[in-house]
């Protein structure tokens, strides 16, 4: 039974809901640079370039993270946008 | 640092033994001596990093890399391409497996290969809802 379940760890989800963000605009407003922001968050100046360029959707223990950093609502800094068919 | 220190007697260790205690066989030759060598690289680095010049470097190194090892875009990274690799491996040893068995290689090795392919499958079960019982 078990074994036929190969669905569960073999098929891939391409591509997903997009979140849109205004972290650049956020970030640019508050004058700090992308690896001062990485330091703050405790994570790689790669990840706030993805995140900024909508390649990556943080964990939504990131995304309060930077919520308390820039002291704004999660919602006014990702947007959530549902995929149109 | 002290688990430098460590790697490095351990590789040391190795190293010597397999040079003296199995002299017979190039490669335990070569094994001992690529350990010997491992343990030169680390001491210069264990070394260096205890010079207090180089304190505030080796600070920010160790601060890079738990950065690195927390980050959850490089965690998702290394479990995506440890998923690809598995995929891809999983292919890879079946097609090899079935051109072994059409080149006519002996029966141990293809029997050994498809008791890998089907112990690789199982082990990606058993960790799979495993992992799902936990969450």
């Amino acid at each position: 039974m078990i074994l036929l379940c190969w669905k569960d760890y073999f098929t891939f989800e391409i591509g997903g809901v997009e979140l849109k963000n205004k972290l650049e605009e956020i970030r640019k407003q508050h004058g700090i640079t992308q690896e001062q922001l990485a330091k703050n968050l405790e994570v790689s100046r790669q990840t706030i370039g993805s995140l900024e360029n909508g390649r990556y959707n943080p964990s939504i223990l990131l995304a309060f993270k930077i919520s308390k950093l820039f002291k704004i609502n999660v919602e006014e800094i990702f947007i959530y946008e549902e995929e149109k068919k | 640092m002290k688990k430098n220190l460590v790697l490095v007697s351990l590789l040391f260790i190795c190293g010597i033994s397999f040079i003296v205690i199995l002299p017979n066989g190039s490669i335990f030759f070569g094994m001992g001596c690529g350990f010997i060598s491992g343990a030169i690289v680390n001491l210069y680095k264990y070394i260096y990093m205890l010079n207090p010049k180089n304190k505030i470097q080796y600070e920010e190194h160790l601060k890079n890399e738990q950065t690195n090892l927390k980050d959850e875009r490089k965690i998702m990274l290394r479990e995506k391409s440890g998923r690809i690799t598995y995929i891809i491996m999983f292919v890879v040893l079946t097609i090899l497996n079935i051109v072994f068995t059409f080149i006519g290689v002996e029966n141990w090795i293809v029997i050994t290969l498809w008791i890998v392919i089907a112990f690789k499958y199982v082990c990606g079960v058993v960790v799979f809802y495993y992992l799902a019982q936990k969450m």
